[in-house]
């Protein structure tokens, strides 16, 4: 214990050394000079008094040195001598160095990737003043999911005029800013495509950040009949205005992709200022480029579109209701969530009473929740898996440090007499722990640089693997908060696995273990009980990681084997980026045609980007059924804009009605509904010939073609309706070709490439794959998960055969004694391989039936990830079970030989 | 270079900490110059103090939580860095004397003879 107090002690004066030798000074002037005064009373003259006062203190300089020895926890000569010799000792022996780095760095390269991913997804907070201050707004909305969270903008209003909660609040208005194209007025360029997101005056101030450049708007901007104002983000500041200063005051003009076949009128609005580079909104999924003032914009699109409404928050004819904003507050110093809660409550109620305003959005519960990370979609999807494999990488972690910690006390025990000698020439006990933390530092400095290695490699596979574009995950990389985190997880694996056994080894007795004064039939004490337990939850967790690993596996086979409708090996689909052209109808022509004449292509056809493989599965429309119809509910429909001989083309089957034609390529257009949705609205009757509506115009249904899975190849996604594609809208960023061949379409793919480009040296073709490729995408979260669990799970397992081996190792050495005899007294090898061997039963036993239950919970938990397999699949259970006895059984093999190779009078002689 | 006119022992190794701790305990908190003349007055001034030892010791005993510093101001009134015993350091003081007088009566029993 002394050494520690020391040990903690000289810690601590690694932090304070300037101010300590500063005080030494001052105590020892201090000092010299009281007692020239104490000589000087004694009657000498002060000459003599100075020399007497110094001659009494002595050599100043070697007491200056004792004390900065003291002081510090070591010189720097002895500190590299300590690492010189650590280095030494961990070469002589290579095999337990490189296992224990090769685990370290395991644990730490496992824990960094989950820490590199989930903490932006999870728990970064907002780039924005005092983010723990900030509150959400949770609402559910059964009519339309997408537009959950919003409350009415009354209750908006009223939180910013009365509440006493919250000191601060803002609105914006979407999870998802609206898709524009963004033109500079008068400018030469071709549109680009941005992201803008409509938000209250308060939004900027309620922020509290600083713009980059310019200003930002604020509540006077936000005012009906104001100019339009809008402040532009630090990557659109540079990517399309390359960072010139001179953007304040240009006007750029906005207009609606056309997507649905309406279009908007052209917004102006004048570029006030350049957000941070580091803040990209308050909801982490998409980065929006363009913030405009809510009331302003509302005020001037509804004098500019045809029906004089706007259609945000709740004017436009199709949304169901009033949707009203997303909201965020700032608690008040001191007020706790209940309180504002509370005055939610009150306020809705108030509100429901006054106008209906609450009830009608379908969402009267408001729910208040802690803010500071933003909202995030993705994080609400991930949230179970990630937090389930945060946990799990916890425990890895955990694993890996007792495991090494095993390793380390094995090792130390092996050398006991080496840490007896020196200790028994004098060498200090705390010379001994600092001899034993500079390997610890060694080993996991080393660990922790392969770990990050590890992690970046992880990184990059799991944004290769990841299921989603969201902005958030396209930031994910090594940063200084990931650099923090491992190192400060390297420096806990030091203290765990180095400072413990370097304690217990400081307390050995020379005296008895140099005389041999131990018993030769030591048995194991409570230390290894308390190891053996540690094992076993090894043995648990890894079975955990198995099993769910195995559930997983099952998962991504069921769904590959699900049919999808259409053909995926021999269809290819690509789109062409076209810079500044408009001659997409003539493409549309000349470059099909081309196209299909290549040998090995059967047909040719085009769609619209939204909707089909890689559109929002959530975007569509609602149909309300049909009298005499099987359903009562309304219906989410996705809807895709097509070409002629599409279907031909995509491998879908037409089960009635005809393809496509060009006649049909017209604004007046026409459908072709899937099978599913054609008998839930239609029933019994023939649709063909019918019309689709009434929603938006009416649209004549000319075919019914079989259900294609292009959403989800889960349950679901079956209603689509296909529509001719009106050519009049046509552009090239906003379409796909797509081909049917002979064979193996991705083996044409450099073919195409050359015919595109020989139409037009300034084509390329991009963003191209196989509707194969397309369904593995698909399912990306699901192999992203199947993934990153079997990797855990053989990291597990990997640790538990590490874990095992380190315990068995350590057993043998301590019984090499008992052994030796029983050999002297007849054991043969074999029985002393099984007597090893049996020692990994009991650590089976028991972590096994707790692993197993682990794996149930936790394949509850996941359940709705997984599809076609239950939590009780047999078959991902024996697999676990089966890995695990290997596992283990390797662990184990490795001492049992050992053991058998004892040789008894070698054995004898040694203790 | 030591001038050796009286017959001057050098402190005993491990006696110092007991020194200091008995003199703390007995005069309360003293500067660094106050310890080494109070250890100068008992010992009548036959023992050899290199003055410069005493702070590192003065550093390792509270680094062990034997005794406290604190800066305060000396009697003539100069700032000084003020040392003062504490629990764990009286704990301390206890089984030193302990040992000290225990080791004390071997040597004594030791030199009997030679007196007699």
């Amino acid at each position: 214990m002394t050494a520690l107090r020391i040990l903690i002690a000289r810690l601590a004066g690694l932090f304070r050394r300037r101010r300590a030798e500063q005080g030494f000074r001052e105590e020892i002037e201090f000092h010299i000079q009281t007692e020239v005064e104490h000589q000087i009373r004694l009657g000498l003259t002060d000459e003599e008094a100075v020399r007497v006062a110094r001659r009494k203190f002595g050599n100043i300089e070697h007491s200056r040195g004792i004390y900065r020895e003291t002081h510090r926890l070591m010189s720097i000569e002895a500190g590299i001598r300590d690492l010189r010799l650590g280095m030494r000792t961990l070469a002589a022996s290579p095999s337990f160095t490189i296992v224990t780095i090769l685990t370290l760095a395991l644990g730490i390269g496992a824990t960094t990737t989950v820490f590199s991913v989930a903490d932006p997804l999870l728990t970064r907070p907002l780039p924005v003043r005092d983010p723990g201050d900030l509150v959400l707004f949770r609402t559910a909305n059964t009519i339309d999911p997408a537009a959950r969270d919003r409350v009415p903008q009354e209750l908006y209003e009223r939180l910013l005029a009365e509440s006493q909660t919250l000191s601060a609040v803002m609105g914006f208005y979407g999870f998802e800013p609206f898709p524009r194209d963004l033109s500079v007025l008068g400018g030469e360029s071709a549109p680009v495509q941005v992201l803008v997101e409509p938000v209250t005056g308060a939004y900027f101030p309620f922020l509290g950040i600083r713009p980059a450049f310019g200003r930002l708007f604020s509540e006077t901007d936000d005012t009906p009949g104001e100019p339009l104002v809008a402040v532009i983000s630090h990557g659109l500041w540079k990517r399309v205005f390359g960072g010139d200063p001179g953007v304040i005051g240009t006007v750029i003009q906005l207009e609606e992709l056309v997507g649905g076949g309406n279009s908007l009128p052209l917004q102006e609005a004048t570029v006030v200022g350049v957000a941070p580079p580091d803040f990209h909104g308050v909801v982490i999924d998409a980065d929006p480029d363009v913030w405009l003032p809510f009331e302003t914009f509302r005020e001037t699109q509804r004098q500019t579109s045809p029906s004089g409404r706007s259609y945000l928050a709740g004017e436009a004819s199709n949304t169901g209701g009033r949707l009203g904003l997303r909201v965020m507050g700032r608690r008040r110093r001191g007020v706790g969530f209940a309180e504002i809660q509370t005055e939610i409550d009150v306020f809705t109620r108030q509100l429901s009473e006054e106008t209906g305003a609450v009830d009608a959005s379908g969402n009267p519960n408001v729910r208040v929740e802690p803010g500071a990370t933003g909202y995030s979609e993705l994080r609400l999807q991930f949230l179970k898996p990630l937090q389930a494999i945060a946990a799990a990488t916890a425990l890895v972690l955990l694993i890996v440090c007792a495991n090494v910690a095993g390793l380390v006390l094995m090792r130390g025990s092996a050398r006991r007499k080496e840490v007896a000698v020196r200790l028994a020439i004098g060498s200090g006990r705390l010379g001994v722990i600092r001899q034993m933390l500079a390997e610890g530092v060694i080993l996991a400095a080393v660990g922790g640089l392969i770990g990050l290695i590890i992690a970046y490699w992880g990184v990059a596979a799991v944004k290769g693997y990841s299921p989603s574009d969201a902005a958030v995950v396209s930031r994910l990389g090594i940063n200084t908060r990931v650099l923090g985190f491992t190192a400060a997880v390297s420096l806990l694996s030091v203290l765990l696995c180095a400072l413990l056994p370097a304690l217990r080894i400081s307390k050995l007795d020379p005296n008895v273990v140099l005389t041999g004064s131990g018993s030769i039939l030591s048995r194991p004490g409570s230390r290894v009980t308390a190891r053996k337990m540690i094992v076993a939850a090894q043995v648990a967790l890894s079975l955990v990681l198995l099993v769910n690993a195995g559930l997983f596996l099952r998962t991504v086979q069921n769904l590959r084997a699900t049919e999808p409708g259409f053909d995926m090996r021999n269809v290819i689909t690509f789109s062409i980026e076209a810079p500044g052209s408009t001659a997409w109808n003539e493409f549309r022509t000349v470059g099909l045609d081309r196209l299909e004449s290549l040998p090995g292509v059967v047909a040719t056809s085009f769609y619209g980007t939204y909707g089909f493989f890689g559109g929002d599965a959530g975007r569509g429309d609602e149909f309300q059924p049909r009298a005499g119809s099987a359903a009562t509910d309304p219906i989410r429909v996705s809807w895709v804009m097509v070409g002629p001989d599409f279907f031909e083309t995509a491998g879908i089957p037409l089960l009635s009605g005809r393809e496509f034609i060009e006649s049909d390529l017209s604004m007046t257009s026409a459908a072709v509904l899937s099978e599913s949705l054609a008998t839930t609205l239609f029933g019994d009757q023939d649709p063909v010939g019918q019309n689709l509506g009434p929603q938006y115009v009416p649209l004549p249904i000319v075919g019914i073609a079989g259900d294609a899975k292009h959403d989800t190849l889960r349950e679901g996604g079956r209603f689509t309706y296909y529509r001719a594609f009106p050519v009049g809208l046509g552009r090239f960023d906003q379409t796909r070709w797509i081909l049917r061949t002979e064979g193996d379409a991705a083996r044409l793919a450099p073919t195409i490439r050359s015919v595109i480009e020989g139409i037009d040296s300034d084509f390329r073709v991009a963003d191209m794959y196989t509707l194969y490729d397309a369904r593995e995408a698909s399912i990306t979260s699901e192999r992203l998960l199947t993934w990153l669990v079997s990797v855990f799970g053989f990291v597990a397992l990997v640790l538990v055969s590490i874990g095992v081996y380190g315990l068995l190792a350590y057993a043998v050495i301590e019984r090499t004694g008992e052994i030796g005899i029983r050999m002297a007294l007849g054991a043969q090898a074999r029985h002393v391989v099984g007597m090893v061997m049996r020692e990994t039963t009991g650590l089976l036993c028991i972590g096994g039936p707790i692993g197993l239950l682990g794996a149930f919970a936790s394949a509850r938990i996941v359940s709705g990830l997984l599809f076609g397999v239950t939590p009780l699949d047999t078959l991902s259970i024996a697999a676990g079970v089966a890995a695990l006895l290997v596992g283990a059984g390797v662990g184990a093999w490795l001492p049992a030989r050992r053991a058998s190779r004892i040789d008894p009078i070698v054995a004898l002689q040694h203790d | 270079m030591v001038d050796s006119r009286d017959v001057k022992s050098d402190v005993l190794h491990g006696s110092l900490a007991l020194m200091v701790l008995q003199t703390l305990n007995t005069m309360g908190p003293m500067h660094g110059w106050g310890v080494a003349r109070r250890i100068e007055q008992v010992s009548r001034e036959t023992l050899e103090l290199n003055q410069g030892t005493l702070y590192p010791a003065l550093l390792r005993m509270e680094q062990l939580g034997w005794i406290s510093t604190k800066w305060g101001r000396s009697e003539n009134n100069r700032r000084a860095k003020f040392y003062s015993i504490t629990r764990r350091g009286r704990k301390q003081l206890a089984t030193e004397v302990q040992k000290w007088t225990h080791m004390a009566s071997i040597i004594e029993r030791f030199l009997e003879p030679f007196r007699s």
